[in-house]
């Protein structure tokens, strides 16, 4: 009989061989399907950057054209619902230029094509609020090519390369570059982050399914080494029964991962959803993971065999087995060596971050080592002090067969670590993130442009007006100011007193008769001449304007970090000499959408700030931050105590005749429950605790490679409570199928 | 050290075990088809049958491990039959005491702790358990051995720990399921030996099932036991 055979007659013959192949298969199949989903996150991501990677291949040059640059752009956004819209404003200089795929071509002047969405958006809404933002005829749509993710808003708007606005710059084409997208670097970092310490756990997962009822197997397979079986045979014997599981999990696994792919691209990111084919696996994925997951599944199972192998007749005996070398402490030493020299290196010049990456999977794999050892020392502090037979009978399970019962924590341990990672980094990504920081009051909108004309801003309210929309809109240039040779000169605008009360969060009090300036209270202006330097633009040099002398110089209270600037009057300097840099209007929620539509329809090639947009977009990072933190902590949790529950459940069903015995000589149950429970919290305690230390240590050195400050808060205690949490919850499987297990279990093997 | 069984002063006609009219079926197989027996304070009884007779389900039965489908099971004249899982579990680690075939100690245990297991489930203390189980440890003759793990001793070492444990708390009744089925002649002769040594210095009745006769005549009375119903009673 070959192997296959015998392996093919236990399954027929054991139910409960069975059932551990069920399981092996489950477990196989949830593995894979999330490693398979995991790895496709990074290429998902690529091709997100891949479809945007059209709209930022500008030449270093300015609007000088070339035979090269023969196409003017200039790259705006705007918002409309809170949603961002992004604008592309653009001039051929000659025709055929190359578009990236989903642009249909480089309009010509006075054609717009738009996204779906936002065509959609645009014929839902008045002319007025929307459609006017994009002067011209909509002659073709962006195919999703052209999109980061479905339902993003974009708009590209031709022009006559003469009536481009100000700051368009020169490029070659609309295409897309050879080298590929660069891909958002903290989503990127991330999703590597989260692939492996989510994969550590996931392959702690297909190992404990893998060696799920091991004991058994074991002393089925000592028996046949006893009755003559070579060590070749027995391994061909476990690989054949393991195969069987292992190849149809990993099938399934594949299975499971499309619809799973599909919730995915649900996930939104950055304002938008995926594209369902973005998490689509490589071939060569999907080929690694058919060919490597079995592989991998009957290698852990061959390798718990070792003693079978090498001892069938301590196996068959149950003899004690080698406990774990104190030497594998020197590994999470060395892990941590690996990761913080590798921290070093990507913060170096042209550092990359693989080193990081490679220091992160030997940390997690490393707390899956370590924790054995850690294990055995708690089992033998535990048989020194035991007063109960509850505890006896943990300790002595701890500290005779360690690796077994670490087994059970091991897969919350690396969940752990995840969460003291992810909730030590979360505080400084968080505060990596921009919300509006009080330059202007809620309600204003501020076009900022390259300089507009003081006629362009007349039209906005003639146009604002046209709607019956009669909002305050005010053109501010901006500059510096200081005494004649002071080089310590600061920021101002010319601003009226009535204007900047509008639009900024200060505190003047009633505006006195007269031009001034008007200083925030405590700034010293150096005595002597005042001299304001007028920012340039395109048609006004930048220039050095001379105030009156003994001009009137108020302090004023400034509200907000941002709003501590100078505000020179208007009446101070010649307005034929200034540049105008921005374009204000104070909006009502129910005005704002017509402003913005006057504004852009006037002011082409301005990007439209506003402190509710701005807050908007902050949010929706936020939000994202917080959604796939959530996400990946509840997998890692979900995977732990998995792994926790199968393990704690195969160790019953490995032991279920030394228990039966126990049962039928009178030992109550809910003695060996205590027991089991304290078998599987006792480590948890002591790792979960090394693990949120390490976690906490790594989430740092990442923080620093995000450029976030490091804030420790409470909070940071909350993934070993949960972790302890887990591993109860998953200790108390043991009830269930130790209640199964009767009296007579002793005798039935 | 054998010993004629026939003469233990402890065994009188006061019985502490006793069987009425026993009924376990599995399906539509009777294992057990009405079974009276009784065992005396001290008696030494042997079950012996072919296999598949029903002697290791009467075993059970009357050890309370499987409920009997039928018919009583009177323990020191108080009916077990109607108890729950838990009173039952109460009385077999407080009234009975098991030996199995292969011993089926607590293998991350020491021998000491195994046999301390029983007196600390009984609520007795850490000291006051493992001084017990020393003590018998000794009378077996396996003093120095304490420390070892069920897989460092030999087969009839491990049998002996076993004693040891049955009998450490001063059970009533030793029910042996067995004893010497995984031993050579020799070394299951000294375990039955042992055995009933013990038993005999506690008063404890003792139940064996075997297949072996030369541990069945070591029996103060033989039950044979032949498709679920007694075939015959014997003394030895």
């Amino acid at each position: 009989m070959n192997p296959l055979q015998l392996a093919v007659r236990v399954l027929r013959a054991d139910s409960r061989s069975r059932a551990s192949a069920l399981f092996t298969m489950l477990g196989v199949a949830v593995g894979v399907a999330l490693v398979v989903w995991l790895a496709a996150t990074p290429g998902a991501i690529q091709n997100r950057a891949d479809r945007e990677s059209w709209r930022s291949q500008y030449s270093a040059g300015g609007p000088e054209q070339s035979a090269n640059q023969p196409l003017l752009v200039v790259k705006t956004y705007d918002d409309v619902d809170g949603e961002r819209v992004h604008r592309f404003d653009v001039a051929a200089l000659k025709p055929g230029i190359p578009v990236a795929p989903g642009i249909p071509r480089v309009p010509g002047p006075g054609e717009v094509f738009l996204s779906p969405a936002l065509a959609e958006l645009a014929a839902k809404r008045p002319p007025a609020e929307l459609a006017e933002r994009f002067p011209g005829k909509v002659v073709g749509a962006l195919g999703d090519e052209a999109l980061s993710y479905p339902g993003e808003l974009v708009a590209i708007v031709g022009h006559a390369p003469d009536a481009m606005p100000s700051g368009a710059q020169s490029r070659a084409d609309l295409a897309r570059p050879e080298r590929g997208g660069h891909p958002d670097g903290l989503l990127l970092l991330l999703s590597q982050v989260g692939l492996i310490i989510l994969v550590v756990p996931c392959l702690v997962l297909v190992a404990s399914a893998a060696r799920l009822t091991a004991a058994r197997r074991e002393r089925r397979l000592a028996a046949l080494r006893l009755a003559g079986a070579t060590p070749q045979q027995v391994v061909w014997m476990t690989v054949a029964e393991t195969a069987v599981a292992a190849v149809a999990g990993t099938v399934l696994g594949l299975i499971i991962g499309i619809p799973l792919r599909s919730l995915t691209s649900r996930i939104p990111w950055e304002g938008g959803t995926w594209f369902p084919s973005d998490f689509t696996p490589s071939a060569l994925l999907v080929i690694a993971v058919l060919v490597l997951a079995p592989l991998m599944v009957c290698f852990a199972a061959v390798f718990g065999l070792r003693r079978v192998l090498n001892q069938p007749l301590g196996a068959a005996n149950q003899h004690t087995k080698r406990p774990p070398s104190v030497a594998r402490l020197l590994l999470i030493f060395g892990a941590g060596a690996i990761f913080f020299v590798g921290l070093g290196m990507a913060q170096g010049r042209g550092g990359t971050t693989t080193y990081v990456l490679v220091g992160l999977t030997a940390v997690a794999i490393a707390l899956v080592l370590v924790g054995p050892l850690v294990t055995s020392w708690v089992g033998r502090f535990f048989t020194g002090v035991w007063r109960s037979p509850a505890t006896l009978l943990a300790g002595r399970r701890l500290r005779d067969d360690p690796k077994a019962a670490f087994r059970a924590s091991s897969g919350v341990v690396v969940a752990v670590f995840a969460g003291s990672l992810a909730l030590t980094m979360f505080p400084g990504l968080e505060g990596r993130i921009g919300f509006s920081d009080g330059t202007w009051r809620d309600g204003v909108l501020v076009a900022q442009t390259y300089g507009a004309q003081a006629k362009q801003v007349a039209a906005v309210r003639t146009d604002m007006a046209k709607n019956g929309v009669t909002a305050p809109v005010i053109a501010i240039s901006e500059g510096r100011l200081g005494a004649k040779g002071d080089r310590n000169s600061q920021s101002a605008m010319v601003l009226s007193c009535t204007d900047a009360v509008k639009v900024r969060p200060v505190d003047i009090g009633v505006c006195q008769q007269g031009p001034a300036i008007y200083v925030p209270r405590g700034t010293r202006i150096a005595p002597g001449e005042i001299v304001f330097q007028s920012y340039g633009s395109r048609g006004t040099e930048s220039a050095d304007i001379d105030l009156p002398t003994q001009v009137p110089v108020r302090e004023y209270q400034p509200n907000g970090r941002g709003s501590a600037t100078i505000f020179v009057d208007p009446a101070l300097v010649p307005q034929n000499k200034l540049a105008i840099s921005s374009v204000a209007v104070v909006t009502t929620p129910q005005n704002e959408a017509v402003a913005r539509t006057a504004v852009l329809r006037n002011v082409v090639g301005a990007s439209i700030y506003s402190n509710g947009a701005y807050d908007s977009h902050g949010d929706t990072l936020l939000g994202d931050l917080r959604r796939v933190t959530v996400i990946g902590l509840a997998i890692a949790t979900i995977l732990g105590g998995v792994s926790a529950g199968v393990a704690a459940a195969g160790s019953v069903v490995d032991r279920r005749r030394t228990f039966g015995a126990l049962i039928a000589a009178g030992t109550p149950t809910n003695v060996l429950v205590k027991a089991l429970r304290r078998e599987a919290m006792l480590p948890a305690l002591v790792a979960t605790v090394g693990a949120s230390v390490a976690g906490a240590f790594i989430g740092a050195g990442l923080l620093t490679l995000a450029k976030g400050d490091l804030v420790l808060s409470p909070w940071l205690v909350t993934p070993a409570v949960l972790g302890l949490v887990v591993a109860l919850l998953a200790a108390a499987a043991c009830g269930p199928v130790l209640r199964k297990v009767t009296a007579r279990a002793y005798a039935e093997e | 050290m054998t010993e004629p069984m026939g003469l233990n002063p402890l065994a009188d006609r006061q019985p502490i075990l006793v069987g009425q009219g026993l009924v376990k079926r599995y399906g539509q197989t009777h294992a057990l088809a009405g079974v009276d027996i009784a065992v005396n304070v001290g008696e030494v009884v042997a079950i012996v049958g072919p296999s598949g007779s029903g002697k290791s389900t009467l075993l059970h039965v009357l050890a309370g491990i499987l409920p009997a489908d039928g018919g009583d099971v009177l323990v020191a004249g108080r009916p077990i039959t109607r108890l729950g899982e838990g009173e039952r579990s109460k009385l077999r680690r407080s009234a009975f005491g098991f030996v199995f075939q292969t011993g089926m100690l607590v293998a991350e245990l020491s021998a000491e702790e195994n046999v301390a297991l029983p007196l600390l489930l009984a609520g007795g203390s850490k000291k006051q358990a493992m001084g017990t189980a020393q003590e018998w440890l000794i009378k077996l003759g396996l003093g120095g051995m304490e420390h070892r793990r069920p897989g460092e001793l030999s087969g009839g070492q491990a049998q002996r720990v076993a004693i040891a444990r049955a009998l450490a708390h001063r059970p009533r009744v030793i029910f042996a399921d067995e004893p010497t089925g995984a031993l050579d002649s020799r070394t299951g002769e000294e375990t039955v030996t042992a055995l009933l040594h013990a038993a005999r210095a506690t008063g404890a009745a003792v139940v064996i099932v075997t297949h072996d006769p030369n541990v069945a005549a070591r029996a103060q009375r033989v039950v044979e036991i032949t498709d679920g119903r007694i075939a015959l009673r014997a003394a030895a």
